[in-house]
């Protein structure tokens, strides 16, 4: 009974994942003149940092299936051990800090100048299920459209930088019918990312930058995180939604993935003294410091 | 035969679903309570070191100081949903019988007759998951006075890893208790410096390698 309705749950998760719902929607102009106010909904699921811990894929190396799959899991372990014992030492100066509470206080000020009135904020712990989301909608006043928030910030393996990819999505109130596939499509959609400056050559030194002064830098970067998130939130009905030739030239920037330097592709959107706000190729929206500088242009 | 196969069935599900979920970044199911019942038996496979030379220990139920009381994490079902887990950790507590310990629980934090007194906060309780494999983090904060009236505090830490088998909530459960069973030798390792009134280090992060090593 219970692999019974695992498979159900498999098959409407696949569905629901075949509703091939871009990485970035825009919201269209028809949609956004019939919304007069948000509901914001802020999920996170997180108590505190962890390490961006890269999922191995040694099951796809060879072909998938259950070998594959415990190569992965033996790596994976053997990985998040590795730098969960790393970070012993730094959650001890950084046990008091609650990134959701931060976000919950930051959110109700900045919200205020969002280009749509928000009529209410609630930040939870809670992770949302098509069931629940289905709920929050079939609640919404008329005029009303849910803003979802679903931040997720971790330490880069390397532990150079802290990193927050905010999930953001604004749905309508549904029609009654959870069945058609219709219901299932946000009205927009985008993937918000920020990286901190680096902090040290990475590792243990690293480390020992962020934690100390009682962590001054780290509880820096976290609420810096925070602002750019709402930042580029606000900012965000008004980008497009995916780079255009019209738009301008594309350039590379510099991104720490964790395991090397990383080169993103896109149109600088925001520029100011300390960061970068770049709209990638892969449809992400960036927050990247400044130290990050393009390094080639080309008029793609 | 048929139980393998039912076996890998399940766990390709779970994997499916676990890819499928990121792509969507929701989840399909529900959120629901999980049943905190702390499990002796949820351990790596190392032997339990049972000391010699101690004295009593008496535990004060453990205080729930998590910021968030509402969950443990997500499954692919939704929220892992609790209410207060002092008791679980008090349960683990008591289960320091296992290291050699004459262990009682008791209401006060008042300078014990004989042996230890140990009060705790539990302060982190959480999962995340990565690949096919579960991951926990328990975190307390703890207070000793012994018979001399001498007061201590300190800081444990501990994680724990299983893979993630069924997809099941209870398998989150039982991930926390590896990481509770995790942190325990520590405790246990610490107890027989407190029972001879001497000072213990302000903090103990325990992995796995660590609980082994004890």
């Amino acid at each position: 009974m219970r692999l019974l309705r695992l498979c159900m749950l498999l098959f409407m998760t696949v569905l629901v994942g075949a509703c091939a719902v871009p990485m970035r929607m825009g919201l269209k102009p028809e949609d956004r003149s019939k919304i007069k106010a948000l509901a914001a909904h802020v999920i996170v699921v997180q108590d505190e940092v962890i390490a961006a811990v890269q999922p191995p894929n040694a099951g796809a190396a060879t072909g998938g299936g259950l070998i594959g799959a415990m190569i992965d899991a033996s790596i994976a372990n053997s990985r998040v051990k590795e730098s969960q014992q790393a970070l012993g030492s730094f959650y001890a100066v950084i046990e008091d800090l609650d990134y959701r509470k931060e976000f919950n206080e930051a959110i109700r000020s900045e919200l205020a100048r969002y280009p749509i009135k928000v009529a209410s904020v609630t930040t939870t712990p809670r992770a949302l299920n098509m069931e629940i989301l289905g709920k929050l909608r079939n609640q919404l006043p008329p005029g009303q459209a849910l803003l979802l928030i679903y931040p997720r910030y971790s330490l880069t393996a390397d532990f150079r930088n802290f990193d927050v990819e905010s999930q953001v999505s604004m749905w309508g109130k549904t029609d009654g019918s959870n069945s058609s596939a219709g219901s299932y499509m946000p009205l927009q959609r985008s993937v918000l990312y920020f990286q901190s400056q680096s902090v040290g050559p990475g590792g243990k030194d690293s480390l020992k930058l962020w934690a100390a002064q009682n962590a001054a830098l780290f509880r820096s970067a976290m609420r810096e995180s925070i602002a750019e998130i709402l930042r580029m939130t606000l900012i965000d009905l008004d980008v497009a939604a995916e780079p255009t030739a019209k738009a301008g030239a594309f350039a590379q920037f510099s991104f720490n993935s964790g395991a090397s330097t990383a080169k993103i592709e896109g149109q600088v959107v925001k520029n100011d003294d300390a960061r970068v706000i770049v709209l990638a190729r892969n449809q992400r929206l960036y927050s990247l410091p400044k130290v990050s500088a393009s390094t080639t242009t080309s008029a793609n | 035969m048929q139980k393998n196969i039912i076996s890998a069935l399940r766990l390709g599900a779970v994997l499916l679903l676990g890819v499928a979920s990121f792509a969507c970044a929701t989840t399909v199911d529900y959120g629901s309570k999980v049943d905190m019942k702390y499990d002796r038996g949820a351990r790596e496979n190392y032997a339990v070191k049972a000391y010699k030379g101690i004295c009593p220990v008496h535990v004060v139920r453990t205080e729930d100081a998590r910021q968030n009381r509402e969950t443990i994490g997500q499954s692919a079902n939704g929220a892992l949903l609790t209410d207060d887990i002092g008791r679980w950790v008090t349960d683990g507590l008591i289960a320091l019988k296992d290291y050699g310990y004459a262990v009682d629980e008791t209401s006060s934090m008042a300078q014990p007759a004989t042996g230890v007194t140990i009060k705790t906060s539990l302060t982190r309780a959480y999962t995340w998951h990565l690949s096919v494999k579960i991951f926990s983090m328990v975190a307390l904060k703890a207070e000793f006075i012994d018979r001399n009236g001498v007061l201590q505090e300190k800081y444990y830490r501990a994680h724990g890893d299983k893979s993630n088998m069924w997809g099941a909530d209870s398998e989150y459960v039982t991930t926390l208790n590896y990481g509770l069973n995790n942190l325990l030798p520590a405790i246990a390792s610490d107890l027989q410096t407190l029972c001879k009134g001497q000072k213990v280090d302000a903090y103990t992060y325990s992995g796995p390698q660590e609980a082994h090593k004890k």
